[in-house]
C-alpha cells in the first residue's frame, strides 16, 4: 500500500463523512433501498473473489478457511464467529494436508 | 437523570475491545507486504476497517489503485446514510461537525444514536475510544504478524473476514439471498469474463443491491 494509496482511501473515507455529516439531507427513495443493501453483496462478492483469482482456485489451505467461515455464520451471524471458525478450517487443512 | 462517565463509557468498552481486535488481525495481515509505519499510518488516517480491509484484500488480489479507491469510495456511500441520520442528533456547529466527521464509523454511530439524552457526549467518547483502539490494535498486529510471519494465512484472513462482514450486513432473507448470489455471480464472472477482473464484485454487488421491493 503506497502514501498515495493511503491518502486517496483517507480522502474518499473523510469525504464521505463530512458530506454525510454536512450536506446530504435525508436520504430516500429508490437510493436509500439500494444503500442499505449494497454491503451484504458487497462483503459477499469480496469473499468470492480471491477463490478464484488469475483463473486458478485458491490453494485448499484458503478454501477450507472460507468453508469454516461460511459454516461459522450459518450457526452464529458474526465477524467473530467467521474468524475462528475460519481459523479452525485453516488448521484442519494444513494439519490433514 | 444525568449519566456518569463510567456510566456512558459501559457499553463503548466493549465495542472498543472488539475493534482493538480487528486492528491487531488488519495490522498482522499486513506484515511483510506493507511497511509497518505505513499500516500504522493507513490505520490513524482512514481509520475504517471495512475499507482498509477490502483497500488490502484487492490489493492482494491484483487490482489496482483506481479500483480499490473506487470500491472503497462505493463502500462508503453508507455513510451518506448514517451522517444523514446521526446529524438530526448532534447539536454542533458545522466546524464541529467537520471535525466529528473524523469518528463516523457503524459502532461510533450505533452508540450515539442508542443515548437519547446526550448523543453528542456518547459520539465523542466513542469516537477517541474506538480511534485509539484501532490504531492502538493494528500497531499490536504488525508486531505480532512479523513474528507469526504465515503468508497462506494472511491470504486466508480476507475471504474470511468478508465471509463475517456479509454475514453481520444481512438483515433479512432478501440480503442473505443477494449475498449468496453475489458470491456466486462473481465466482462466474471471474471465471467466464477475466478482463472484468476485480472490478467484478462492485459491478456484482450494485446490480444485486438495485434488485428488491421497496422499504
Amino acid at each position: 500500500m503506497t502514501w498515495l494509496l493511503i491518502g486517496g482511501l483517507a480522502a474518499v473515507t473523510y469525504g464521505s463523512r463530512v458530506v454525510g455529516l454536512l450536506a446530504v439531507p435525508q436520504v430516500t427513495g429508490r437510493l436509500r433501498d439500494l444503500l442499505e443493501r449494497l454491503p451484504a453483496p458487497l462483503f459477499a462478492a469480496l469473499a468470492a473473489l480471491p477463490l478464484l483469482a488469475d483463473g486458478a482456485l485458491a490453494p485448499p489451505p484458503v478454501l477450507a478457511a472460507v468453508a469454516g467461515g461460511v459454516l461459522a455464520v450459518l450457526l452464529r451471524r458474526s465477524l467473530l464467529s467467521a474468524l475462528l471458525g475460519g481459523l479452525l478450517g485453516y488448521l484442519l487443512a494444513t494439519t490433514l494436508g | 437523570m444525568e449519566r456518569s462517565t463510567a456510566g456512558r463509557l459501559a457499553p463503548i468498552v466493549p465495542v472498543a475491545v472488539a475493534i482493538f481486535v480487528f486492528g491487531t488481525i488488519y495490522g498482522a495481515s499486513q506484515a511483510g507486504v506493507t511497511p509497518p509505519g505505513r499500516t500504522v499510518a493507513s490505520s490513524a488516517l482512514v481509520f475504517s476497517g471495512a475499507a482498509q480491509f477490502t483497500a488490502a484484500g484487492l490489493l492482494a488480489a491484483g487490482a489496482g489503485a483506481g479500483v480499490v479507491v473506487g470500491t472503497v469510495a462505493v463502500l462508503n456511500l453508507r455513510h451518506l446514510l448514517l451522517g444523514a441520520v446521526l446529524r438530526q442528533r448532534l447539536e454542533a456547529t458545522p466546524r464541529q461537525r467537520a471535525a466529528l466527521a473524523l469518528c463516523l464509523i457503524d459502532e461510533t454511530a450505533g452508540l450515539a444514536l442508542a443515548d437519547r439524552q446526550e448523543p453528542l457526549r456518547t459520539y465523542v467518547l466513542a469516537g477517541v475510544a474506538c480511534y485509539l483502539a484501532w490504531v492502538g490494535g493494528t500497531a499490536i498486529g504488525v508486531v505480532g504478524g512479523q513474528v507469526v510471519g504465515d503468508p497462506q494465512l494472511a491470504e486466508a484472513v480476507f475471504p474470511v473476514l468478508f465471509v463475517g462482514l456479509a454475514a453481520a450486513a444481512i438483515r433479512g432473507r432478501g440480503d442473505a439471498a443477494r449475498a449468496v448470489g453475489a458470491a456466486l455471480v462473481t465466482v462466474a464472472a471471474v471465471a467466464l469474463l477475466p478482463g472484468l477482473g476485480n472490478l467484478a464484485p462492485i459491478v456484482v454487488a450494485v446490480a444485486l443491491a438495485s434488485v428488491g421491493r421497496r422499504t
